[in-house]
């Protein structure tokens, strides 16, 4: 089989037995990869630090039946800063966890691994409140993998819908007016300010979203909406969640 | 597969344990049933002992035969210097190198949001408890030099200097015997970090 280069970033690393590590990678080229890293664990390993979480590298890898190795790997950007803050630790982890949930294995958005370097980029220098830009990224990242939020107009009757309370159609992928939400089984409901400010992260850039301010409160609520919206798209539930949740109600 | 049910409930039981697969769990209860009666009951005693007789030590969490463990029961250790680890084999590490004459605090893992692991699933509430209570002076952190032991020291040290006690990372840097050529910048750029006076 063959070997490969790519550029990538570590998502995950899970422990192998005594000494070797999987990872778990987007690529640029090849979408999303799981990778053993052979004597990782081991104090003497060539790989040493490079292949942590966050790390962005050049990679070759070995092409595998189930899991590819990694021969090689030279950093591109480790990401340090997002190691030595506990808050960007935590919101970086999270979309990680976004980018791993929403592939499958093999399959390959190449947007999607653009967005992770633009976000982590931006995570790492100056972000007034990293809990917004996390919940932007889970909508952005959404959108790339074809549930674009639908956030104008209700979903069922086309209402164009403007300051006034409504509804998040969780299995729509949009929100509802106050009477086509009623029947609905899977719902959130969402205050015109919620929803105002999830307009803006779904269409402002990652850099001018880094300097937005909003009180804890509605920022809260925007990510709250922002992991179900996501959720409802993917197979599996988000454990980062309730740990970004925790910590920001401990705050 | 084709085994009597006793051999399949033990290949089953076998294969549960971490890192054994299918192929190996086969392998050991083939082992089992080949070696002497009273070995493999020997085998099974130790198991139920070990369960039935070791708890947590009630102050640091590390195994113990009762209230507390070896290392809080001896009066010759420092108890103002506490050393935090992840789990308790990580005391053993520590105490190989016959450096460290403190007490320890095991928080039972490190802080993995992608698993689901927050600050609450850990003992780090019993530590700033022991803080307050204990007059500790140095919390020297020592979780595993990856991702999650790097936060988990983070987290720590933002909660312990609002407390007044001085709180200290291991240091991490280039392994012994190592060649500096060879070395990955996030390693190298840590060991420089954390140089020391010559
Ligand atoms: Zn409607
Ligand atoms: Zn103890």
């Amino acid at each position: 089989m063959a070997t490969y280069k790519e550029e990538a970033i570590v998502l995950r690393a899970y422990d192998l037995g005594e000494a070797d590590r999987i990872l778990s990678l987007i690529t640029a080229g090849r979408g999303l990869r799981r990778a053993v890293a052979k004597g990782i664990k081991r104090t003497r390993s060539k790989f040493g630090g490079r292949l942590e979480p966050f790390t962005r590298l050049h990679a070759v890898l070995h092409e595998g039946r189930n899991l590819d190795t990694v021969v090689q790997a030279e950093i591109v950007r480790s990401h340090a800063p997002l190691r030595a803050d506990f808050a960007k630790f935590l919101f970086g982890e999270a979309m990680l966890e976004m980018i791993e949930k929403s592939l499958h294995e093999d399959q390959n958005i190449p947007r999607l691994f653009d967005a992770l370097c633009v976000t982590l980029d931006i995570l790492e220098g100056d972000v007034e409140d990293p809990a917004l830009l996390l919940a932007a990224f889970e909508l952005k990242v959404c959108a790339l993998i074809g549930y674009h939020p639908r956030l104008d107009r209700c979903l069922h009757c086309g209402r164009k819908i403007e300051g006034e309370r409504v509804c998040m159609d969780l299995c729509g992928g949009g929100i509802a007016c106050d009477s086509c939400s009623s029947s609905l089984e899977s719902r959130l409901a969402v205050s015109p300010e919620n929803l105002s400010l999830m307009r803006s992260l779904l269409n402002e850039d990652m850099a001018t979203i880094a300097k937005r301010g909003e009180s804890h409160r509605a920022s809260r609520d925007a990510l709250v909406t922002a992991f179900r919206f996501s959720e409802s798209f993917l197979d599996r539930p988000l454990k980062t969640r309730q740990v970004v949740l925790h910590y920001l109600d401990s705050r | 597969m084709l085994y009597t049910p006793p051999i399949a409930r033990l290949v089953e039981e076998l294969s549960k344990l971490p890192g054994v697969g299918q192929k190996t769990a086969q392998r050991l209860a083939f082992h089992l049933l080949k070696i002497p009666g009273e070995e493999a009951r020997s085998l099974a005693d130790a198991i139920i002992e070990a369960r039935e007789r070791v708890t947590f030590c009630s102050r640091c969490f590390n195994f113990a035969q009762g209230e507390l463990c070896d290392y809080c029961m001896d009066s010759r250790r420092d108890p103002t210097l506490v050393c935090v680890v992840e789990r308790p084999q990580d005391i053993v590490a520590v105490e190989r190198t016959g450096e460290f004459r403190g007490l320890y605090h095991v928080l039972g893992g490190a802080i993995s949001p992608i698993d689901g692991i927050g600050p609450e699933e850990l003992k780090i509430r019993e530590l700033l408890e022991r803080v307050r209570k204990d007059g500790v002076r140095e919390i020297i952190v020592a979780t595993n030099p990856r991702v999650e032991g790097e936060a988990t020291a983070i987290y720590l040290a933002d909660l312990l200097k609002p407390l007044g006690v001085r709180a200290t990372r291991i240091a991490s840097g280039l392994p012994v015997g190592g060649d500096l050529e060879y070395a990955d910048e996030v390693t190298l750029g840590r060991a420089l970090k954390g140089r020391l006076d010559l």
